[in-house]
């Protein structure tokens, strides 16, 4: 049965104050600390999500359930550089030439001739 | 100045056209079209005549297709007209110079060569404007290696000799020999072509920027009015103008000028410098994390000037942005923005799997499943595809996972996809895209297991048992092919073959549940459908069924029925006494048992027990009571079916003293209200006491009351429910009421028949006369 889109907020990662790239030593590590400030006696809610959360990133299957629930980074590119030419583009010069040629022309009276009855 | 528009030459081929003298009136009709420039009404007249038998016809025919095609504003269309007239005078230049030109605009710049070639071959009179666009051509077609290009094609190009060095220095960004043009020189331009004027003010202004004299090219350009030179060179003063409107001081007027240029004109250097300024700007926002403004400015540039660094910048925000939707769960705006993202980047889009992916799970919180199956797709399709052993073995990582992550992220992305598919119900999708999978991981014996669960709820069983054979081909003792197995062979009616197999699963794994249940429903129905004399066979079969499924009481009962059949009450008994403890669902049950064996004393000694537990609750008197209506209604004898009536309005009454329900009651009165309305009165009026405005409640009650001879009350019940008809808010729901109210005269309840008809006559009256308004 698949796990459905986690709440808002409900994110375990962000409930142990951790990294999604915790390595599983860390995460024990974090969990105990955090268990050990935020007792069952003494703070049982925290301490049910905390364990809920542990519970959900010590599983393998449901850690990487848990991982790719949740978006994942885009390592947007580095920006390329403009493309453009740094005096003048080769494309505006040739269309500036077309303007002095017969392509940019609309009347040629010298190129027609009579026609007589 | 030269001469721009020399008179028209003489005609090299004087066409003697004499219509008088051949007798044809379409020559004469064409003549005077073409005289009066209506050249589609020459070719027409003149088309209609044989050539053939007028030669001289040719040249002049051909001259009105050359006409028709220098009038045409889109050259491509003047692509038809000059073919027909080079397919008439083949041996005319203009014609292939003109074709030429137009070939030339549309890109094709191979027939283009060609035609200015043949031009050349057949004497075109105007040998330097030809030159000239020769010359363009190769440059043109030189692209992507313009400067050299430029340079090999520059001897070819034939200008006046005044205009050979300034476009050699414009093509070449030779300020110096710009910037060095005399102020007021003859006007340069192609040889043949029309003058440009402002020419040199434009080429000396340029070569002044291009050299740094910012404020002498700012007095050059500046001088010259914007409306004076064509298009192109245009852009080309605003380029250099604005460069050096920047450099002494006035950005804002360079920024006004140049956007106000390039909404007329399309010039890439004058973009590239907007998109620069706008670029700039939105990287100061990026730096400053505020997405918002970033995305319309860039869908903006985008149009004008598109560009990798743009996109760039519009897929950062727009990533931004749906990053920041999701965390609120505001999952319809990062959807919008990742699925701008994904359309923005295309096919080539770095990191495309994981916008997918994110615009799946935006998809997913909104619960749309088709498309977030889709986005789960498209984020497996940008996956790198052939994963090999040996690239696991040799831990080669891929976008910095290694590849055993990357394989488990596939497999998790195609079974949600899978499952996703499968939520819209969309089961032979999900079936094909199963069995590619299983294809592709044939020992997945999960995942062809999920297969042929579903292959059975298909009704798919030869598919279903093919796919099991082949589990069990690869692990014979799989216990949920096994199972999946007797399944298949209960859906054939094959029992006994389906034990067998249960029971092998049950020898491998004892605990097994489904096996377990299985097995002591396939025992139970065997033993049913033994007669009479098989007793000891059947109650050992059951015996096996209840140590199989405990806390299923129903194998108990039947084992009570065969016991007490062969006449061991105590054992029965204590069977009844092990159903009970299983908790109240199974005092229904007893109740049910000893119903069916029609033993009223077993009866009331149980409700009597069982109101002494405090086990039974309103549903239980409510089904009971019914159950026992049931037997008197079939039974025959009187006094037996007066009974078991008077048992039910026990049963019935005890269910309304024990707080049921205003649903409970509801469905008891409407079981009633028809055959015994007497019976469901008391019920209707307690209904009505608690849900005092639900119209249906209203109306069961007037029927109730009707049924039983209380006809002014019933009439008053039912004024009622016009009165929270009018005063329903939701004319929907007002609507929906008088709906009910129609189904009355069905109930065969005459009484109320006259009443029914005035009421509904003025509600729909009242409906009908708002709907006008509305309208």
């Amino acid at each position: 049965m698949m796990a459905d889109l986690p709440l808002v907020n409900q994110d375990p990662y962000q409930e142990l104050g951790l990294d999604p790239s915790v390595s599983d030593a860390d995460l024990r590590k974090a969990y105990f600390t955090l268990v050990r400030l935020h007792g069952p006696e003494k703070d049982p809610v925290r301490f049910k999500r905390i364990r809920a959360a542990y519970e959900r990133l010590s599983t393998p299957e449901r850690r990487l359930e848990t991982d790719l629930l949740r978006p994942q980074p885009w390592a947007a590119q580095p920006l390329p550089p403009l493309d453009r030419d740094p005096g003048l583009w080769a494309q505006d010069v040739l269309r500036a030439a077309r303007s002095l040629s017969d392509l940019d022309r609309r009347h040629f009276r010298e190129d027609c001739r009579e026609v007589k009855s | 100045m030269r001469n721009a528009n020399p008179e028209p030459s003489s005609p090299q081929h004087p066409s003697a056209l004499r219509p008088g003298s051949h007798g044809y009136g379409g020559l004469d009709d064409g003549f005077k079209a073409f005289k009066k420039e209506k050249f589609t009404e020459a070719i027409q007249a003149w088309g209609s005549l044989s050539p053939d038998s007028l030669p001289q016809l040719k040249p002049a025919l051909a001259e009105a297709h050359f006409r028709r095609a220098l009038g045409q504003a889109d050259r491509s269309a003047a692509i038809p007209d000059l073919r027909d007239a080079l397919g008439l005078v083949p041996e005319d230049g203009r014609f292939w110079y003109h074709l030429g030109l137009a070939l030339h605009q549309n890109g094709e710049l191979k027939g283009a060569r060609e035609a200015y070639a043949l031009a050349a071959r057949h004497g075109f009179p105007r040998r330097e404007p030809l030159a000239y666009v020769q010359g363009l051509l190769e440059l043109e077609a030189a692209h992507g290696e313009v400067a050299p290009g430029m340079a090999r094609a520059l001897p070819g190009l034939c200008l006046e000799e005044d205009l050979i060095a300034p476009v050699r220095a414009l093509l070449m960004r030779d300020w110096t020999t710009l910037a060095a043009l005399a102020p007021f020189p003859a006007v340069p331009h192609a040889k043949g072509t029309p003058a440009v004027p402002g020419m040199v003010g434009l080429l000396r202004g340029l070569g002044q920027v291009g050299l740094g004299q910012w404020a002498q090219g700012l007095q050059t350009l500046g001088s010259l009015a914007p409306d004076l030179l064509p298009g192109p060179l245009e852009a080309l003063r605003v380029v250099f103008l604005g460069r050096a409107l920047e450099r002494t001081g006035r950005g804002a007027d360079a920024r006004k000028i140049r956007a106000a240029t390039l909404a007329r004109t399309q010039n890439a250097t004058l973009g590239a410098e907007v998109a620069e300024a706008s670029l700039a700007e939105m990287e100061a926002l990026l730096a400053e994390r505020r997405w918002t403004p970033v995305v319309p400015a860039a869908r903006e540039l985008l149009k004008h000037f598109p560009c990798a660094r743009a996109r760039g910048v519009a897929a950062i925000a727009l990533d931004q942005l749906g990053r920041e939707a999701f965390a609120e769960g505001r999952w319809g705006e990062a959807a919008n923005h990742w699925r701008e993202l994904l359309r923005l980047g295309g096919e080539d889009l770095p990191g495309k799997a994981a916008c997918a992916h994110n615009l799946a799970l935006a998809w997913e919180g909104q619960e749309q499943w088709d498309q977030a199956a889709s986005a789960w797709e498209a984020a497996l399709a940008a996956m790198p595809k052939r994963i090999t052993k040996t690239r696991v073995k040799a831990g080669t990582a891929f976008g910095g996972l290694s590849p055993e992550a990357l394989i488990q992220r596939r497999e998790w992305i195609e079974r949600r996809a899978l499952e996703l598919r499968q939520r819209t119900g969309m089961t032979d999708d999900v079936l094909r895209q199963r069995k590619a999978l299983i294809k592709r991981n044939p020992k997945d014996l999960d995942l062809r297991l999920e297969q042929v669960a579903m292959l059975l709820d298909e009704g798919e069983i030869r598919a279903a048992d093919r796919e099991i054979s082949a589990i069990l081909r690869i692990d014979p003792e799989h216990l949920g092919a096994l199972e999946a197995s007797a399944r298949v062979l209960l859906m054939r009616g094959l029992a006994k073959p389906a034990e067998t197999v249960l029971r092998r699963v049950l020898a491998i794994e004892p605990g097994r549940a489904f096996a377990r249940r299985a097995l002591a429903q396939v025992l139970a129905a065997r033993a049913v459908n033994l007669p009479g004399a098989a007793d000891q066979t059947a109650v050992a079969m059951l015996e096996e069924a209840i140590e199989l499924s405990p806390k299923e009481g129903r194998f108990r009962l039947l084992l009570a029925d065969r016991l007490l059949n062969g006449h061991a009450a105590e054992q029965a008994q204590a069977q009844l006494e092990a159903a009970l403890a299983l908790g109240p669902e199974a005092w229904r049950e007893v109740f049910g048992f000893w119903v069916n064996r029609r033993d009223l004393a077993q009866l009331k000694a149980l409700v009597t027990r069982g109101e002494a537990l405090g086990v039974l609750d309103p549903e239980f008197y409510i089904d009971g009571g019914l159950d026992c209506l049931r037997v008197a209604e079939e039974s025959g004898r009187v006094a037996k079916a007066q009974a078991w009536a008077a048992f039910c309005r026990v049963l019935l009454d005890q269910a309304a003293a024990h707080g049921p329900s205003l649903d409970q009651l509801r469905d008891l009165v409407s079981y009633l209200l028809v055959p015994h309305p007497e019976l469901a009165l008391p019920y209707a009026e307690r209904a009505a006491e608690l849900g005092p405005t639900h119209p249906m409640v209203l109306m069961d009650l007037a029927v109730a009351q009707s049924g039983t001879g209380q006809v002014e009350a019933a009439k008053a019940t039912l004024l009622k429910v016009e009165r929270v008809a009018r005063t329903h808010k939701d004319r929907r729901e007002a609507a929906s009421i008088l709906g009910l109210l129609r189904v009355i005269p069905a109930l065969g309840v005459h009484s109320l028949h006259a009443t029914f008809c005035r009421v509904m006559e003025e509600l729909e009256e009242d409906f009908d006369s708002e709907s006008e308004g509305d309208s």
